[in-house]
């Protein structure tokens, strides 16, 4: 498997998995924290099997894409913003949530929880549009 | 109530991720606002990897904050947690727009 396909398919994975994990963290289950954490971390992981193929990206992949559809260029562009700033919170959110259990005041410990809530929903929400964004724009290359 | 270190260092470290994240997208914003790039389709090679310094310049961004952040949870610990969360509902909102208008 390239590293392309790794990134794709971890991708994909994670971004059910954010779903999966803002949903039971919503509605208070008993296990949410730790598949949220798990969706985070994978994540985390897609980001970083993807960011060595930003290069490769600039090189082979972009005038190509944009030379075949300009929309679809720029919403690969876009993808590439939406990633890294869903990392980014994925990564905060993943703070919030190792904070929550340690908390000594229950005000306290209540707001991490809340934030952890927000944090994997707008996660979940960024990647499930970069994920489309990402195959729409490969698939119309690919071909 | 005094909050223990592990608690404080992560809220620390959730403030200087979101600050990453909104240092990406003012980069972002400022580029297009105020360097025009070449044609995409036109362009067959180039040198540099702007995504590359701009995560680079982000994670700076992020770790200087991080020292902001923990100044900030030693002193005020329920608002630095609830600043972490609104910090990241911010960027996302500024990403959403940046993407949209100045991708």
């Amino acid at each position: 498997m390239t590293l392309a396909a790794a990134h794709g398919v971890i991708a994909w994975v994670a971004t059910v998995a954010l779903a999966v994990g803002a949903a039971l963290l919503i509605r208070g289950h008993a296990r949410a924290r730790w598949v949220a954490v798990a969706a985070l971390t994978l994540t985390a992981l897609a980001a970083a099997l993807g960011a060595p193929l930003s290069w490769a990206y600039r090189q082979h992949m972009r005038q190509r894409l944009f030379i075949h559809s300009a929309d679809l260029g720029w919403l690969f562009e876009r993808k590439l913003h939406v990633s890294a700033v869903l990392t980014a919170l994925a990564l905060a959110t993943l703070a919030l949530l190792a904070a929550a259990p340690h908390a000594a005041d229950p005000r306290l410990a209540r707001e991490l929880r809340r934030g952890a809530r927000v944090g994997v929903a707008i996660v979940a929400a960024l990647a499930l549009f970069a994920s489309v964004a990402s195959r729409l724009a490969v698939s119309s290359v690919a071909r | 109530m005094a909050e223990g270190g592990t608690a404080r260092a992560a809220i620390a470290v959730a403030l200087a991720w979101v600050a990453a994240a909104l240092a990406y997208v003012l980069q972002r914003a400022g580029e297009v606002a105020l360097f025009p790039s070449a044609n995409p389709a036109a362009l067959i090679y180039t040198a540099e990897d702007p995504f590359a310094w701009r995560v680079a310049i982000a994670l700076y961004a992020g770790g200087m904050a991080l020292f902001g952040g923990w100044a900030l949870v030693r002193r005020r610990p329920l608002l630095a947690a609830r600043l972490a969360w609104l910090g990241s509902l911010a960027a996302t909102l500024a990403v959403v727009t940046q993407a949209a208008l100045w991708p």
